[in-house]
């Protein structure tokens, strides 16, 4: 079997740099392209009030936590939302908490779920409103400390608040 | 699924209710949840509270702007034990209605469900979920 070229074995310096330039490689661009996500300013200092301070709401991966709203949404006053992560929901391995932002109503924050160990799963279901076509963004926090999050784009035919 | 309900009202229904002419008066709730699960399984709940959910950014008929009257919170407790908790803000619709999750002990579940929001409103529920098959 040939050795990988990060192995232990290899500890030559030339080659081991390569293969650190060859990680910065892959990396970088998904922290380049991550921006060109549209969303408002009151959302994301939503999410950074959330997070705690600015460098762990830049420390927010996308993945793992699933956010589920219809695509399309006829009327926004009743919208039915589901948050949920796989977890073994044990004490040194669980979700604590998952909060969902908006970017197109008058206020950015949804509603956030608690979770502990007596919860078992990690999973809750919350009627809500939307006042207009916008995205929202589910952000979970895990004992670990580490924060992941999912976005969805939402059409809404009859917007919700007016009369 | 056996279904609990409080406030009366037909077939499970719910009904706006003046909050804002009477502060404390009792919401009709709506809660489902198994009559038993073995120990060990993670049942699901669901409890709905009938709330108009005013957020405070309407105006009425005469252009005065309706008071916010919201729900802030809903914490779910197995005895002392905090389950789930879920905080609301205006986007949350009327009625809410909130599905959470909570895994058996070995014991007999013993839940209260709590709903605190404005002018005063804080309401219990309490639900029980046998041992069994």
């Amino acid at each position: 079997m040939r050795p990988s070229p990060l192995s232990p074995h290899d500890n030559g310096p030339s080659r081991r740099r390569a293969g650190l330039m060859l990680a910065g490689a892959v990396v970088l661009p998904a922290a380049v392209l991550r921006p060109a996500h549209a969303t408002s300013a009151a959302m994301q200092a939503a999410i950074q009030a959330w997070a705690g301070s600015a460098s762990a709401a830049a420390s927010i991966r996308d993945g793992r936590v699933e956010l589920d709203v219809p695509p399309l949404v006829d009327n926004g006053n009743l919208v039915s939302i589901t948050v949920r992560m796989t977890s073994p929901m044990t004490a040194t391995d669980h979700v604590r908490e998952i909060a969902v932002f908006n970017d197109g109503n008058p206020q950015p924050e949804v509603a956030r779920f608690e979770f502990s160990l007596r919860s078992g799963r990690a999973q809750a279901a919350l009627n809500i409103r939307l006042a207009t076509t916008q995205n929202l963004v589910a952000v979970a926090r895990l004992s670990d400390g580490s924060l992941w999050q999912q976005r969805a784009e939402v059409v809404v035919v009859l917007a919700a608040c007016i009369e | 699924m056996a279904t609990a309900r409080r406030g009366g009202g037909g077939a499970g229904r719910l009904h706006r209710v003046r909050l804002d002419a009477h502060p404390n008066a009792v919401a009709r709730t709506l809660i489902s949840k198994p009559e038993s699960a073995k120990p060990g399984e993670v049942v699901e709940v669901r409890a709905t509270i009938a709330h108009p959910m005013e957020t405070g950014l309407r105006l009425d008929a005469t252009g005065v702007a309706v008071p916010r009257l919201i729900l802030r919170s809903f914490v779910c407790h197995e005895r002392e034990q905090l389950v789930f908790a879920s905080t609301f803000s205006t986007a949350v619709a009327a009625n809410p209605s909130v599905r959470f999750f909570v895994r058996m002990g070995d014991a007999p579940l013993t839940l209260t469900l709590r709903w605190v929001g404005d002018a005063g409103f804080d309401q219990r529920e309490f639900v029980t979920v046998n041992v069994g098959g």
